[in-house]
C-alpha cells in the first residue's frame, strides 16, 4: 500500500509541474497584460491614465521580463509558500483565498451531499421498478435538469421568485449579516439563502448521476447471483442492497474524486449569476484583467484538488471492490 | 433632545426672522448660524460625554448648504450597488468627493467646498486657499494647512513616490507652500487657467484625503520607519503602501476623511458589503443649522453582474443610483416596475456629446492609407453614408438625433457647423466625392480600389463588452458597402483594442464622446489632437505633450495652430477669454472636420425611491463632473 501511495505521489508532482507550466502559458497567451487590460478598463469608466504611471506599473509589475524568468520567480515563490500578490484586488493570493474557500466548500459540499441523497435512492428505485410511472418521471425530470444549463436554471429561478414571491434570492446572505460575525442568526440567514445555488447545482449532477446508477444497476439486476440469493431465501432488499448496489456504484464512486475541484468550477457560471461569495467570480476577474499570480494559484489549486481527489477515489474504489485492491500495483 | 420636525423647524426661522433683534427666544432650534442641531444618535453620545459638543465638531465657520427642497430629518439608509472589485469610480462619485473647490450643481462654475474661499490672480499663475478655522477630520484630529502640503509635496511631487497619482497635473509646474495654518497657495512656472477646473474635478480631492497624521506613517520624509511599518503590513514598498491605503482605493476603512460618511469596511474585493456611518466631524450645515449629513448611512453590495444589479433595482432595493444599469436597453424593464418597486426616474443630461466616434487614424504607418484617409473628402463622403436615422430607430429605440464630434446643444460652447455639418444620409453625393478622389475601379464585390489596386478595407476592432458599438459598426459596414468602402469589423477583448491603439496599428477607432458639456475645456480629445484617446492622431498628440518623446509627430499646421490656441487658453485664468479662444479651435475642427460622429445621446435617467427627498430632477452626468456629488449628497434624506 506505501509502494502505490508513493507511487502515486509522484506522479501527482509532476503532473503539477507540467500544469504550472500550461497554466502560466495560457494565462499570458492573450494579447496584452495586466497593465492593458488595467488602462482599458479605466478608460471604459470615463478616467484617463499619465503615460509616466503606466511606466511605472510595467516596471513594478515586471511585464516586460521574458516569460521564463517570470515564471521561474512565480514558482520559486510557491515553493516557499508565497503564492504571490493579486494585481487587481492588492491583496496576498493566500488571503483571498483563506476569505472565501470556507464559504466555497459549503456550498459546494451541501450541493454534493444533496446531490448524492437524492440521486441514489431515486436511481435504484428507478433501475428496480423499471418503467414504472415514477421510473418515467424521475427520467423526464433527470433529463430536464441535464438539459438546461446551470445559469438559465438560476435565471429563471431569480425570475420566479421575484414575480411570484417578491424576494430577490441572489447572494448569500442579507445585507445586514454580510459583515457580521457567525452567530446563530446569521447561520439561519445563510440557511435561506442557500437553497438556490445549491438547489441550481446539485440539479443538474443528480440527473447524471441517476441515469449512471440506474444503467449500472440494470446490468446488476438480471444476473444469475441476484437469483441465487432470492432463491435463497434472502430477503429482496437486503439483496438489492448488499450486492448489485455495490456493483453499479463502482463507476459512481471512481468519480467522486473530481467532486472536490468543483468547489469552485462547477459553480462557476451559478456562483457569477447568483452572486455568490465565492471563489468562482474571483477567478473569472482574475482571468479577464489577466491578474498572472491569482488566477495561476486558482487554477493549480485546482489541479491539486483534482489529483488529490482521484486518488481518494482510487483508495475509495480499493476500499469497497477486493477485486480492485488485490490487483493494484503494490498489493501483495 | 427630541428630533425637530421640519413643519416646526421652518415655524421657528419664519419667527425668528419676524423677531430679529428679540433674544428672548428660549426656543432649542434657532435659524441661524449661532446654535447647531445633531442627529439624535449624535446628540446622545455628547449626553454620554463620548462626543464633543456639535459647536466644537464644526469648523467656525461651516459651509450652509441650501437644500433643493428644504430642510430634511434626520435618519435613513442610502443604499446602493457595486459591480466587481474594481468599481472606486462610484464611491468616489458619491460619498467621497469634497474638494478645496467644486463644481456647483449645473457645472456653470467653481465654488469654494472645504475651502471656505479662495483667490486666482490674473495671469492664472497663484492660487490661494483660505481653509476653515477649526475643521477636524473624521478622527477628531485638526485639519490643517500641513495636511495639504503633505499631499502636494510629501505624495504627488515627491520624487521618490512611484506609485499612482491624481492624472492630467503638471507637477513640475505646481509649487505649494503654507502661509499659515489655514492658508495654502499654489504657485505657478507657467500660468493655467484650467486648474482651477481640474482641482474642482473628480481628481481634485487627492489633495484633501491624505492626513498627515495617517498617512504620514508611510512616507519616509515624515517617518524614518515608513519602510519597515509599510512591509510589516505586508506591501513590497512605503510607495505601494500610500497607494493602496491613501489614495482612491478604498481598502482601508482606517484612513480618516472629511466626507458626510466615514467608511467603515474595507472595499477590498472580498466583503460584500460596503458601509459608510454618518462622520461627526463633517463641517457642513443646512440652512437651519442642522449638521449634515441628514442620512445615518450608505451601503453599497457589491455584485458581480449588471442583471443582479437590475434585479435589486427593479425590486427597489437600490436607492439613489444610475451606476451600471441606466443604460437604454434596461430602461423600458426599470420603467415599467416603478410602481411595485416604489421608485421614479430622474432624467440626467449626458456630458457624453456622441454615442460613438469614428476616428480614422491621420498617422497611420501605411503609406496609402495615410494619403487616403488624410483626404478631407473621403472622411466627409463615409460620413455622409452613415445612415444615423437606421442607427437611432435600431440600436437606441428611437432616442437621439444625428450629431457630430463637437459639444452638445446645452453646452456654452456649442459650434452650430462643427455639430450639423455632414450628418445628412446622402449616398449619392458620398459616391461624388469618392469618384472625386480618383476611387472609380471597383471589383467585383463593388468595393473600390485604392491607387494600388487593392480593395479599400477599413480595419476597425470594437471593444467586445461595449455591445452597442458591435450593433452600430455591424449596420455601418452594411451602410458604407453601398458606396464601395468595405469596413472590417471584428468584436474583440477590450485590452486588445487597446494594445493596438498604443501601438498606432489601427485603422480605425471607435469610442463614445466625451468632452460635451463643462468637460469640454479639460478633455478636448476629439476636438484636437490632445491625450492618448486622441485615436485620429496620436502621434500629433504625442508631439503636443512632448515633443522629445520617441514616436512623437510634428502635426499638420492646423492640428499645430490648434494647439497653440489651446496653450493661450490655459495662460488666462478669465472664463470669457477662455470661451473665445476655444470657439477659434473648434472653428478649425469644423474646417479640418477630423473625426466623424454618430448620434448625441437622449438624456440618461436615474433611479431613486420615492421616500427620498431633496433629489434633483435633472443633473449633468460625466466623470469629470462626478455625478451626483456636486449637488452635495449630504443633502439627501427620507421622508417618512
Amino acid at each position: 500500500m506505501t509502494l502505490y501511495l508513493a507511487r502515486r505521489m509522484v506522479t501527482m508532482l509532476l503532473t503539477l509541474l507540467a500544469l504550472s507550466v500550461v497554466v502560466f502559458v495560457v494565462i499570458q497567451l492573450p494579447p496584452g497584460d495586466f497593465v492593458t487590460s488595467y488602462i482599458a478598463r479605466l478608460s471604459g469608466s470615463g478616467e484617463t491614465i499619465d503615460q509616466a504611471v503606466i511606466d511605472t506599473l510595467r516596471e513594478r509589475y515586471q511585464m516586460d521580463a521574458p516569460i521564463m524568468s517570470q515564471y521561474w520567480a512565480w514558482l520559486k515563490g510557491m515553493l516557499h509558500g508565497e503564492f504571490g500578490y493579486s494585481f487587481e484586488m492588492k491583496l496576498p493570493v493566500s488571503q483571498i483565498f483563506s476569505e472565501r474557500i470556507g464559504i466555497s466548500l459549503a456550498v459546494e459540499l451541501l450541493a454534493v451531499v444533496l446531490m448524492w441523497a437524492v440521486a441514489i435512492p431515486i436511481g435504484i428505485y428507478s433501475a428496480v421498478k423499471q418503467y414504472s410511472v415514477g421510473d418515467y418521471l424521475a427520467t423526464v425530470i433527470g433529463f430536464f435538469g441535464l438539459a438546461v444549463p446551470n445559469f438559465l436554471f438560476a435565471l429563471v429561478l431569480m425570475y420566479i421568485c421575484y414575480v411570484w414571491f417578491g424576494v430577490t434570492i441572489t447572494g448569500l446572505f442579507s445585507p445586514e449579516y454580510m459583515n457580521a460575525k457567525w452567530t446563530l442568526a446569521k447561520f439561519l440567514d445563510f440557511v435561506q439563502h442557500v437553497w438556490a445555488p445549491v438547489l441550481v447545482i446539485a440539479t443538474a449532477g443528480t440527473a447524471q448521476l441517476v441515469r449512471v446508477l440506474r444503467a449500472n444497476l440494470l446490468d446488476e439486476l438480471h444476473k444469475p447471483y441476484v437469483l441465487t440469493a432470492r432463491a435463497k431465501g434472502l430477503e429482496r432488499r437486503k439483496v438489492i442492497m448488499r450486492y448489485p448496489v455495490r456493483v453499479a456504484m463502482n463507476p459512481l464512486v471512481s468519480t467522486i474524486g473530481w467532486v472536490l475541484p468543483t468547489v469552485i468550477s462547477s459553480s462557476f457560471v451559478t456562483a457569477i449569476v447568483l452572486n455568490l461569495p465565492t471563489l468562482s467570480p474571483i477567478l473569472l476577474r482574475a482571468l479577464l484583467s489577466q491578474d498572472m499570480y491569482l488566477a495561476g494559484a486558482l487554477i493549480l489549486f485546482m489541479g491539486v484538488l483534482t489529483m488529490i481527489g482521484t486518488l481518494i477515489s482510487d483508495l475509495l474504489l480499493a476500499w469497497i471492490d477486493p477485486r480492485i485492491r488485490l490487483g493494484m500495483v503494490g498489493a501483495n | 433632545m427630541k428630533t425637530p420636525t421640519p413643519h416646526t423647524l421652518r415655524r421657528h426661522r419664519l419667527s425668528t426672522l419676524a423677531v430679529s433683534a428679540s433674544i428672548l427666544t428660549v426656543s432649542s432650534t434657532c435659524a441661524l448660524a449661532t446654535d447647531y442641531q445633531e442627529a439624535p444618535q449624535l446628540a446622545e453620545q455628547v449626553k454620554a460625554g463620548t462626543l464633543a459638543p456639535v459647536e466644537e465638531r464644526l469648523p467656525e465657520n461651516p459651509l450652509v448648504l441650501e437644500p433643493f427642497d428644504g430642510i430634511g430629518q434626520y435618519g435613513g439608509v442610502w443604499r446602493s450597488a457595486l459591480k466587481g472589485t474594481y468599481d472606486n469610480g462610484w464611491i468616489r462619485r458619491t460619498v467621497y468627493y469634497q474638494p478645496l473647490v467644486a463644481f456647483n450643481f449645473d457645472w456653470s462654475e467653481v465654488v469654494p467646498n472645504v475651502a471656505e474661499s479662495f483667490e486666482v490672480n490674473d495671469a492664472a499663475t497663484e492660487f490661494t486657499f483660505h481653509l476653515r478655522k477649526g475643521h477636524k477630520w473624521s478622527d477628531g484630529e485638526p485639519f490643517t494647512s500641513a495636511d495639504i502640503d503633505f499631499a502636494l509635496n510629501d505624495l504627488a511631487k515627491n520624487p521618490d513616490y512611484k506609485g499612482e497619482k491624481a492624472p492630467n497635473f503638471d507637477w513640475s509646474n505646481m509649487h505649494g507652500e503654507v502661509i499659515d495654518e489655514t492658508t495654502y497657495r499654489i504657485t505657478l512656472d507657467n500660468p493655467d487657467g484650467l486648474l482651477i477646473q481640474r482641482l474642482a474635478s473628480v481628481d481634485g480631492p487627492f489633495l484633501t484625503f491624505a492626513p498627515r497624521h495617517y498617512c504620514g506613517q508611510l512616507v519616509p520624509s515624515v517617518n524614518p520607519d515608513a519602510e519597515k511599518l509599510a512591509a510589516e503590513r505586508g506591501f513590497d514598498s512605503w510607495s505601494q503602501a500610500i497607494e493602496k491605503t491613501c489614495f482612491t482605493y478604498f481598502t482601508d476603512e482606517k484612513r480618516p476623511s472629511l466626507n458626510a460618511w466615514q467608511q467603515t469596511t474595507a472595499y477590498d474585493g472580498l466583503n460584500q458589503i460596503i458601509e459608510f456611518e454618518r462622520n461627526p466631524y463633517f463641517y457642513k450645515v443646512d440652512t437651519a443649522g442642522n449638521q449634515l449629513p441628514y442620512i445615518d448611512k450608505a451601503t453599497m453590495l457589491q455584485s458581480e453582474n449588471v442583471e443582479d444589479i437590475l434585479l435589486k433595482v427593479i425590486n427597489g432595493e437600490v436607492d439613489f443610483s444610475n451606476r451600471h444599469f441606466a443604460t437604454v436597453t434596461n430602461k423600458p424593464v426599470i420603467y415599467d416596475s416603478q410602481e411595485t418597486g416604489n421608485y421614479r426616474l430622474t432624467s440626467t443630461v449626458d456630458a457624453r456629446m456622441n454615442h460613438a466616434i469614428l476616428q480614422l487614424n491621420l498617422n497611420t504607418e501605411d503609406a496609402a492609407k495615410r494619403k487616403l484617409y488624410n483626404e478631407r473628402d473621403f472622411r466627409i463622403a463615409l460620413s455622409l453614408a452613415t445612415d444615423r436615422e437606421e442607427l437611432v430607430d435600431v440600436i437606441f429605440a428611437g432616442q437621439g438625433k444625428p450629431f457630430q464630434a463637437a459639444p452638445r446643444p446645452e453646452s456654452p460652447y456649442y459650434h452650430e457647423k462643427l455639430a450639423t455639418q455632414y450628418t445628412e444620409y446622402d449616398p449619392d453625393r458620398a459616391d461624388e466625392l469618392l469618384d472625386g478622389l480618383g476611387l472609380t475601379e471597383r471589383n467585383d464585390d463593388g468595393i473600390r480600389l485604392d491607387s494600388n489596386g487593392e480593395p479599400i478595407t477599413i480595419q476597425l476592432y470594437t471593444p467586445s463588452d461595449q455591445i452597442e458599438f458591435n450593433d452600430m459598426a455591424q449596420l455601418i459596414v452594411g451602410q458604407w458597402a453601398e458606396v464601395g468602402i468595405q469596413l472590417d469589423q471584428r468584436n474583440v477583448e477590450r485590452s486588445f483594442v487597446y494594445e493596438r491603439l498604443k501601438s498606432n496599428q489601427h485603422d480605425m477607432h471607435i469610442w463614445w464622446g466625451d468632452g460635451g458639456l463643462g468637460d469640454a475645456l479639460l478633455d478636448p480629445r476629439y476636438y484636437f489632437p490632445f491625450n492618448q484617446e486622441s485615436g485620429f492622431a496620436l502621434r500629433w498628440a504625442q508631439w503636443f505633450n512632448n515633443p522629445e518623446i520617441t514616436g512623437a509627430e510634428e502635426p499638420s499646421e492646423p492640428a499645430r495652430q490648434q494647439m497653440e490656441l489651446y496653450r493661450q487658453l490655459k495662460a488666462t485664468g478669465n472664463p470669457e477669454q477662455q470661451a473665445q479662444i476655444f470657439k477659434q479651435i473648434l472653428d478649425i475642427s469644423a474646417e479640418q472636420f477630423w473625426v466623424i460622429g454618430t448620434i448625441l445621446p437622449a438624456e440618461g435617467y436615474a433611479v431613486v425611491n420615492n421616500k427620498m427627498g431633496n433629489v434633483p430632477e435633472s443633473q449633468p452626468y460625466a466623470w469629470l463632473y462626478p455625478q451626483p456629488a456636486p449637488m452635495g449628497t449630504s443633502q439627501l434624506y427620507y421622508k417618512d
